[in-house]
C-alpha cells in the first residue's frame, strides 16, 4: 500500500517536473497564462471629419495636472452589498464607489483672433502690439489618462461621464490657482516679442489688454 | 473554545482591513511647460470603437460593445523656433520660412464619449469603466496614427499662411512669402 502511494506521488512528481521544463522551454503556456483573459482589442475602423474650424490661438503654457475624483451611490436593492448592509449597519457599505485617478492637460494662450487694426501699430523699426488677456484654451482629459482607482457596484456611462467633468472643472480650477493665466500673459508676450525681434524690428513694445 | 476564539480572530482581521480608511491620494501639478505654438486649425471628428470580448476559451459567451467618439484635434506652428535667419526683408516685401505643422492637441471630450450598442451574454458581466477606457484608449492611439491622413497639416498651413499674411499686412508689408519646413532660397533675388 505504501509502496503504490510512494509510487503514485512519485509519477506526478515526475509529470510536475517535466510540465515545469517545457513551461520554462515555452513550450507549454503557464498555468496562469492558460487562464488569463484574452486581451480585448478593438477593430480598425475610419475616422469622419466632422468640422473643420480656423483659430487664432497662441498656445503659451501646457500644464500636467492630476486630480482624484470620487463619487458614491446606493448600492441596488438586493444587492450582495445592499444585503450586507442590513446584516452589519456600517454607514458606507451600502454604498457603491467610484473613484477615478485622472491625469490631464491644460493649455492656457492667448486667442489672437479678435487682434484688430488698433492693436498693431508699425512705423519704421518701431512695432507696438497690444494682446487679449490669457485664457483657458483647452482642457484634456482622455480615457488614456484616466485609472479607474475603485469601481463597486456598476456604473453608467454616463454617472461616469458627469465624474470625469467634474475633474475637467478641478483641472480648470487648480489651473487658476496655480496663476497659470499670469505666466500665460508673460509667456504670450515674450514669444510675440520673439517673433516680431525676428521680423527685424529693433524696438519691440508688446503689452496686454487688461 | 479555540475554535470560537480562532473564529473571533478572524472576523477581527477582516473588519480592521475592511474598515481602514481609503489611502488619499495626493494631488500634485506634475509638470509646467512654457511654449510658443500657434494653433490655427481645429478638426472635429467621429470614431467608432468596436470590439468583441469573445477569445477567452474559459468564458461563456461574449460581450460586444460600439462606442461613439467625438475627438478635437488642434495643429499649428511652433511660432517660438522662428529665428531672424528664417526671414527675408526687402522694402515692403518679406519672406517667412516657418517650421512644419504639428499636432498640438487631441482632445476626448467626456460628454462626446457614448456607448451606442452593448451585447452582452448571460454567464458575462457588462463592461465596466476600466474596460470601457481600456478600449477608448486604443481608439485614442488608432486617431492618433490616423491624423495625417485627415490632411490636417495640409490645412494648418494654409490656415497659419492666411492668419500671417493678415497680420504682416497690419505690419504694412504688401508683398508676402511664406513657406514651411525646408530652407527657401531668396524669393526676392533677380
Amino acid at each position: 500500500m505504501i509502496k503504490r502511494t510512494i509510487n503514485t506521488v512519485a509519477a506526478i512528481l515526475i509529470v510536475l517536473g517535466i510540465y515545469v521544463l517545457v513551461v520554462k522551454a515555452g513550450w507549454l503556456p503557464s498555468p496562469s497564462m492558460i487562464f488569463k483573459p484574452a486581451p480585448v482589442l478593438i477593430d480598425q475602423t475610419p475616422i469622419l471629419i466632422n468640422e473643420i474650424r480656423q483659430v487664432s490661438q497662441l498656445v503659451s503654457i501646457t500644464a500636467f495636472d492630476e486630480v482624484v475624483v470620487s463619487t458614491v451611490k446606493p448600492a441596488p436593492v438586493g444587492s450582495a452589498r445592499q444585503l450586507l448592509h442590513l446584516v452589519t449597519p456600517t454607514a458606507g457599505l451600502a454604498l457603491d464607489h467610484l473613484v477615478l485617478v485622472v491625469k490631464g492637460t491644460v493649455q492656457v494662450g492667448t486667442d489672437l483672433g479678435g487682434l484688430s487694426d488698433q492693436q498693431v501699430f508699425a512705423s519704421g523699426d518701431s512695432v507696438s502690439l497690444t494682446l487679449p488677456a490669457a485664457k483657458i484654451l483647452q482642457v484634456t482629459a482622455n480615457p488614456s489618462g484616466t485609472e479607474t482607482f475603485i469601481e463597486e457596484g456598476i456604473w453608467l456611462p454616463a454617472e461616469v461621464n458627469t465624474l470625469k467633468l467634474k475633474a475637467i472643472e478641478q483641472l480648470k480650477a487648480r489651473a487658476i490657482e496655480k496663476g497659470l493665466l499670469h505666466k500665460a500673459d508673460v509667456q504670450s508676450l515674450q514669444v510675440m516679442q520673439h517673433f516680431l525681434k525676428a521680423l527685424g524690428y529693433t524696438r519691440v513694445r508688446v503689452v496686454t489688454s487688461q | 473554545m479555540g475554535k470560537i476564539k480562532h473564529y473571533g480572530y478572524t472576523l477581527l482581521m477582516v473588519l480592521a482591513v475592511s474598515c481602514q480608511s481609503r489611502q488619499e491620494r495626493v494631488q500634485q501639478v506634475l509638470a509646467i511647460t512654457e511654449m510658443g505654438e500657434l494653433a490655427t486649425t481645429e478638426y472635429s471628428i467621429t470614431k467608432i470603437v468596436k470590439a468583441n470580448d469573445n477569445q477567452t476559451w474559459y468564458k461563456i459567451g461574449d460581450r460586444k460593445i460600439l462606442i461613439s467618439v467625438e475627438a478635437t484635434i488642434k495643429a499649428g506652428i511652433d511660432l517660438q523656433s522662428v529665428r531672424p535667419q528664417d526671414v527675408i526683408i526687402d522694402g515692403k516685401k518679406i519672406s517667412l520660412q516657418l517650421p512644419e505643422p504639428r499636432l498640438i492637441s487631441m482632445t476626448i471630450p467626456p460628454d462626446k464619449i457614448k456607448v451606442a450598442y452593448e451585447e452582452v451574454g448571460i454567464f458575462r458581466m457588462q463592461f465596466n469603466n476600466a474596460e470601457r477606457d481600456a478600449l477608448l484608449a486604443q481608439g485614442e492611439k488608432q486617431i492618433t496614427s490616423a491624423i495625417a491622413e485627415t490632411g490636417i497639416y495640409a490645412t494648418t498651413e494654409k490656415n497659419v499662411r492666411q492668419f500671417l499674411t493678415a497680420f504682416l499686412k497690419k505690419l504694412g508689408y504688401d508683398q508676402i512669402t511664406i513657406s514651411f519646413g525646408k530652407q527657401p532660397a531668396n524669393p526676392f533675388k533677380q
